[in-house]
């Protein structure tokens, strides 16, 4: 939007991000050489202490990043927090390199055997599941933003040295966690001293700066001087500070924080104390919330060519709405403000995840909806009738469940309390593939024997058998998981961030090793509906119309639906019940698959001594997957699309909107941790208070998740020819939003394929 | 009771209020040119050609059970069950039944009609109906003789005794280029509805060319209008917020 009224501040910006920043390590020259000194540094240590482990190492580079930091300002805005890295993706460097030198642990002290890594990284690994946090504990972690805002840096770090204090002789690795985690806290207290230092230099050389931006700089000379080492005391403060305790702890620790807080519930009061005592203007205030939701923009323009999902995805997501630790709905100015910017601003980024109940304010869901009818589909929309009991039942308080926010695409959780990781997708597809085609690939390398569904008489006989094929499948992945996540705390520590989580300062032992009070591990089931698909197409042909015999329908499913027999078989197969009809068929086996993971799945510990969980949702790999995966007995041919989340296959869905809704809410959504449903609605059938009314519909139903689109098929077309024309018009893909006139042809013609609930 | 259902439309956001179902029922006495359903004009089951049948005969309690699925998004919209035709009306009995077990069961109960039938119906009707989606396809009487194929007199006469009853109102007006879209028969439409106190909205129906393939199909003639050019329907909309004080949008 050049000319608009902050478009100096977007330049400035732009030229700090480069497109693709989300991926790419910083350009800035000064940080550069910062990275390339702290590096340096750790290598020449490294060398000078052969018998290290990572927490000596994490101690030396909290040392050395104090000497190089180099606080990056931007006159055109008032805050500061960046440190050269993407919080989301703070495996970036120098904390990256910290992890890459402790790395060499998996080898120097034979952890884990090199084949594993082949099994769960490798060519195996990336066909069956995709597996984030056990080997390389960096992602989706939720910033202990609350922990900061109450006490700041210095009451954690008075706590560590408390406990310090008490810590039993006997505890040396207890001490040296505790030990080593005050040195991180006072890095980071130098490092916000910097950012003030940087200020108050660039005031000092004010010949080229407008006033404006000495106003931005004078701010900032003031606050960091005592913000967020201290709390903060004004609404300023507290915008800044949750960008900076994400920023900050994936500088330090290397953690990668996929989440920007609760602006609305958490500041209101300050925001409110200001306007009251006349130290803030509804004005200002609006000012500095474009200017805190544009930083996150930046990060990620909306211009780069979005080819694979991942090349366009910074993981700033902001929570809005839901209540706060009383019950009491949020739905305030901050809110709407927040709404409001984020439409006229044409953000894509921070990724708007809203939470909402079937009690929330007519205005706040009506909002919603229009934003959604304006072209903006930014939202995933969180339910809290069925996440804030999810978490009571898991052990949190109810005011601490309340207070839940959402991290990454669609994973809920608690700040200052939860510790969670939540990329581990198993594709279930891919083991009704290996099942029909026999992997033997497959088997070896995870020593399992796929029982064969040929021969079988019953349906129940198939149906158990693949389940069958699955959970051990599942459960050998999950043995792994444990095993070898388990060494991940040799490797990886994050002392700083354990100490603002609770558990970690009375435990004295650091997250990765299970130190804080709520580590769920979240495993995804990916492509469920494309499995119930193909089990109620084999039950119709094989079992009930007996259309044809099973081996017929395996081999035509092998030869990919080719010949006439092929065809044939193919359009019965389309006319068999699928998941989202709301048959009785296809919702029966959805839950019983459900139903039974859960089940075996109880009692299952992770590699920090936490619950595995269960939830259901894809990101990108739905296309991506697909196009590597055989036909299934679905009627999906060779490398087509597979299903997202609870969303119905697209290849199979003809029905309306309350038909889906309905499947998707007989299911017991208790027994999942997190689902998604990505669903796009026909705009011509919508407005606010249509959608309003869907949205309660989905609270009521216990859902855990929807992420709206609302389309049009000829605005879609349109823009393709017309891209100048459409450039504001926004698109979930699955856990991300895009430009539509910036996706690739590819998913630009994903999306016109959709199905338009209507 | 049973009746031939020839569609169910669920997720229906323009039918009445909030989220409906629309219940389509075969029959109808009514042969307006520009016909969108003339598979909904013999009352029995039908087939196409190439043996598609046309409709189901249902029972009231089949009808209300496919309808109650969807009882959520009626309970949270303020919406519900739409009966629809056809002409409904040519039903009595088993409209009469369904609705009154709709809304036994806490449905608002809305119907789509064109008010063609005899006042002891429309007063047996009235009283478990809701909101009424009343069609007025023109005003002229002899024009309407020539396009309807049926006098427009017992359809004002009903009009107005259920306004004179405290009916709900909402009139839906087919909107044909080049028969009923000329500047007589808005200023007629825009009296019509200042007159009726009960009358909440005006809702504008562009022509839609749906019917001719499937008049074709069966062996019958529907009138193909021209398709309206690019804005013709708010520009008729616009024209009739002028003419009128009720409230006008686009159905
Ligand atoms: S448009 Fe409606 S009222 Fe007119 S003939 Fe067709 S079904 Fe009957």
């Amino acid at each position: 939007m050049p000319g608009d009224r902050y478009s100096a501040l977007r330049a400035q910006l732009k030229a700090f991000f480069p497109p693709g920043y989300c991926r790419l390590e910083c350009q800035d020259r000064r940080q550069l050489a910062s990275v390339k000194a702290i590096c340096a540094e750790l290598d020449a240590w490294a060398s000078a202490h052969p018998g290290f482990d990572a927490l000596d190492l994490r101690r030396e580079s909290y040392l050395s990043m104090r000497r190089h930091f180099v606080p990056i300002l931007f006159t055109e805005s008032p805050f500061y927090c960046e440190c050269g890295v993407n919080g989301g993706w703070s495996g970036a460097r120098p904390a990256r390199h910290v992890n890459e030198l402790c790395g060499r642990f998996y080898a120097r002290d034979g952890l884990i055997p090199k084949h594993e890594f082949d099994v769960l990284y490798g060519r195996i690994g990336n066909r069956f599941m995709l597996c984030c946090g056990p080997f390389s504990d960096d992602m989706h972690h939720l910033p202990p933003f609350r922990t900061i805002l109450k006490k700041g840096f210095r009451g954690v770090r008075d706590e560590v040295a408390d406990a310090l204090a008490r810590c039993p002789a006997g505890d040396a690795h207890g001490r040296k966690e505790l030990e080593t985690a005050l040195v991180g806290l006072d890095t980071i207290h130098e490092i916000q001293l910097k950012f003030a230092a940087e200020a108050k230099s660039r005031l000092e050389h004010a010949d080229g700066l407008a006033p404006e931006q000495a106003h931005n700089m004078q701010r900032i000379a003031d606050a960091a001087l005592r913000c967020p080492w201290e709390p903060p005391q004004t609404f300023y403060e507290g915008l800044n500070a949750l960008w900076f305790v994400r920023e900050v702890l994936g500088y330090v620790d290397g953690v990668n924080n996929y989440a920007l807080g609760r602006m609305d519930a958490w500041l209101d009061g300050l925001y409110r104390a200001d306007l009251a005592a006349g130290r803030l203007t509804r004005e200002e205030a609006r000012d500095l919330v474009s200017r805190f939701l544009l930083f996150a923009d930046a990060h990620e323009s909306g211009e780069v060519p979005v080819h694979s999902g991942d090349d366009h995805e910074p993981e700033i997501p902001l929570t809005l709405g839901g209540c706060d630790a009383d019950g009491v709905p949020v739905w305030n100015e901050l809110t709407r403000l927040a709404l409001d910017c984020h439409l006229a601003l044409d953000c894509v980024f921070p990724k708007l995840h809203c939470r909402i109940s079937e009690k929330s304010p007519a205005g706040y869901l009506r909002k919603i909806g229009e934003l959604l009818m304006a072209g903006h589909a930014v939202f995933a929309l969180f339910n809290d009738d069925r996440t804030i009991p999810q978490f009571v039942r898991m052990g949190y308080s109810v005011k601490d469940a309340r207070e839940y926010t959402c991290c990454g695409c669609w994973d809920p959780g608690v700040d200052s309390l939860t510790d969670m990781d939540s990329a581990n997708y198993v594709s279930v597809a891919r083991i009704l593939e290996a099942t029909i085609r026999r992997d033997a690939e497959l088997e070896a390398a995870l020593e399992l024997d796929l029982e064969s569904v040929d021969g079988k008489r019953t349906f129940d006989e198939v149906r158990d058998a693949l389940y069958g094929n699955f959970i051990r499948f599942f459960r050998n992945v999950m043995s792994r998981y444990t095993r070898y996540g388990a060494m991940n705390a040799k490797v990886f520590p994050h002392p700083v961030y354990t100490m603002c989580i609770e558990g970690g300062i009375a435990s004295r032992r650091d997250t990765t090793e299970g130190g804080v009070s709520f580590r769920p591990r979240i495993v995804t089931l990916a492509f469920l509906a494309n499995v119930v698909d193909s089990l109620c197409a084999i039950r119709k042909l094989c079992f009930e119309d007996r259309t044809c015999t099973l081996p017929q329908l395996l081999d035509a499913v092998r030869a990919n639906w080719a010949g006439a027999d092929g065809a044939r078989l193919r359009k019965a197969v389309l006319a068999a019940p699928y998941w989202g009809d709301d048959s009785a068929e296809s919702n029966g086996l959805m839950k019983w698959w459900i139903d039974r993971t859960a089940d075996d799945m109880a009692g299952m510990v992770n590699d920090q001594g936490g619950p595995y969980v269960l939830a259901t949702w894809i990101y990108r790999e739905f296309l991506n997957w697909g196009a590597c995966m055989k036909a299934t007995p679905d009627g999906r041919f060779d490398g087509e699309q597979l299903a997202q989340g609870f969303a119905p296959s697209e290849l199979r869905c003809t029905v309306g909107a309350t038909t889906v809704l309905n499947a998707i809410g007989s299911l017991d959504h208790g027994r999942l941790y997190a689902s998604n449903a990505n669903l796009a609605f026909e705009k011509n059938c919508m407005n606010a208070e249509i959608f309003e009314a869907v949205f309660r519909v989905v609270c009521r139903k216990g859902m855990h998740l929807l992420q709206p689109n609302c389309l049009s098929v000829a605005e879609l077309k349109d823009a393709q020819v017309h891209p100048e024309r459409h450039r504001s018009l926004m698109v979930k893909i699955c856990g991300f939003t895009a430009r539509f006139v910036s996706l690739d042809r590819r998913w630009q013609n994903e999306i016109i394929r959709r199905h338009l609930l209507r | 009771m049973t009746a031939v259902v020839f569609e169910i439309e669920k997720f229906a956001t323009h039918d009445g209020p909030g989220i409906r179902t629309v219940v389509f029922l075969k029959g109808c006495p009514l042969r307006c040119m520009w016909c969108h359903s003339p598979e909904s004009w013999k009352p029995e089951m039908e087939r196409y050609p190439d043996g598609t049948v046309i409709g189901r005969e249902m029972t009231s309690d089949e009808v209300l059970a496919e309808v109650l699925r969807d009882k959520d998004f009626y309970d949270v919209s303020g919406g519900g069950l739409t009966l629809s035709g056809g002409e409904p009306l040519f039903r009595t009995a088993f409209s009469a039944e369904l609705f009154a077990k709709a809304k036994g069961k806490g449905l608002s109960t809305a119907l789509e009609t064109s008010g063609y039938a005899p006042a002891a119906v429309i007063d047996q009707l009235s009283a478990v109906t809701d909101i009424w989606l009343y069609d007025i396809k023109g005003l002229d009487s002899a024009r309407h003789r020539d396009q309807v194929k049926v006098d427009n007199a017992p359809i004002l006469r009903n009009l107005r005794w259920l306004d004179a009853h405290g009916a709900r109102i909402i009139l839906r007006c087919p909107m044909i280029p080049g028969v009923n879209d000329f500047k007589e028969n808005l200023a007629a439409l825009g009296r019509l509805a200042d007159e009726l106190k009960c009358v909440e909205r005006v809702d504008v129906e562009p022509y839609v060319p749906y019917g001719i393939d499937k008049a074709r199909k069966l062996g019958l003639k529907v009138y193909e209008a021209p398709l309206p050019p690019m804005g013709y329907a708010d520009e008729i909309v616009g024209k009739l917020s002028r003419l009128t004080g009720k409230p006008v949008r686009l159905g």
